[in-house]
């Protein structure tokens, strides 16, 4: 993933927990921020997905990994990112319509 | 024959599902090139479903199929490309469980299958039997909805 530098200015707290995270899965503490940040991010995408906010295929994208993995992660948080009812409603006339032909 | 567009979430719940060869022997299944790129991006970690769903196409039991299309928000390059793809072919519907992507083609008022539907269709026309399909609906029961699933399982016989 390509990264930028952006100023920000970070609650102490969350240094503290970078600092920890760096110390104890042997990283430099600029990797333990970017990761936790990746993590939230992941997230808030799959919240989005999760809303009909953005497709699968969209959120692999922002992330910059596979369609699969969106399902992973999907299953990892406990969310069902299929149809709703309504659709699978709309679904079930092409059904319909297709085991007749 | 039916001809139905494939995204890359239909296509891989149906890989998973172990469906999906039956499905291209009983429908002509097209996929744009854009959605089978981001299929493929599931090799580098090793998904089946990549693996299953590159093999098909190389047997042109899925054709593939070079496409233009415009970006649209919130949508990948795949399921655009799927929507081009389906007005191209004129195709009976896109396979697709992506609760966004379905939106938009509801709104397009473009026919569309989830794969648990898909499972069911394959049981209806015997191209499964009914204990195949109530294994592969099982086998994708995590990567769907449970009132879809249990729907699927009602309308094949399955308790």
């Amino acid at each position: 993933m390509e990264t930028v530098s952006y100023p920000l200015r970070i609650p102490e707290e969350i240094l503290a927990l970078a600092k920890l995270r760096a110390k104890e899965e042997y990283l430099d503490q600029s990797t333990a921020l970017r990761q936790m940040l990746y993590l939230g991010a992941e997230d808030y995408v799959l919240s989005l997905v999760e809303t009909g906010r953005i497709s699968v295929g969209r959120a692999a994208e922002l992330l910059k990994t596979s369609v699969q993995d969106i399902h992973r992660l999907a299953e990892k948080h406990g969310m069902r990112i299929g149809a709703t009812g309504e659709q699978q409603k709309k679904s079930r006339l092409t059904l319909n319509r297709l085991s007749r032909k | 024959m039916v001809k139905l567009v494939l995204d890359a979430d239909g296509a891989i719940k149906l890989a998973r599902a172990g469906v999906l060869k039956h499905l291209a022997g009983f429908a002509k299944c097209f996929m744009p090139k854009q959605t089978y790129q981001e299929v493929l991006r599931g090799k580098e970690k090793m998904y089946d479903d990549a693996f299953i769903i590159e093999e098909l196409a190389e047997n042109k039991e899925i054709n593939v199929i070079d496409v233009k299309a415009e970006e649209r928000i919130g949508l990948g390059p795949g399921e655009s490309a799927a929507f081009v793809l389906f007005q191209k072919l004129k195709a009976d519907a896109i396979v697709s469980d992506d609760r966004k992507f379905l939106a938009f083609l509801e709104e397009e008022e473009i026919a569309f299958l989830t794969p648990t539907h898909a499972i069911v269709l394959l049981a209806i026309k015997k191209a499964v039997s009914k204990e195949e399909a109530l294994k592969s609906l099982d086998k994708i029961r995590h990567l769907v909805r449970e009132q879809n699933y249990d729907e699927a399982i009602g309308m094949i016989g399955g308790e």
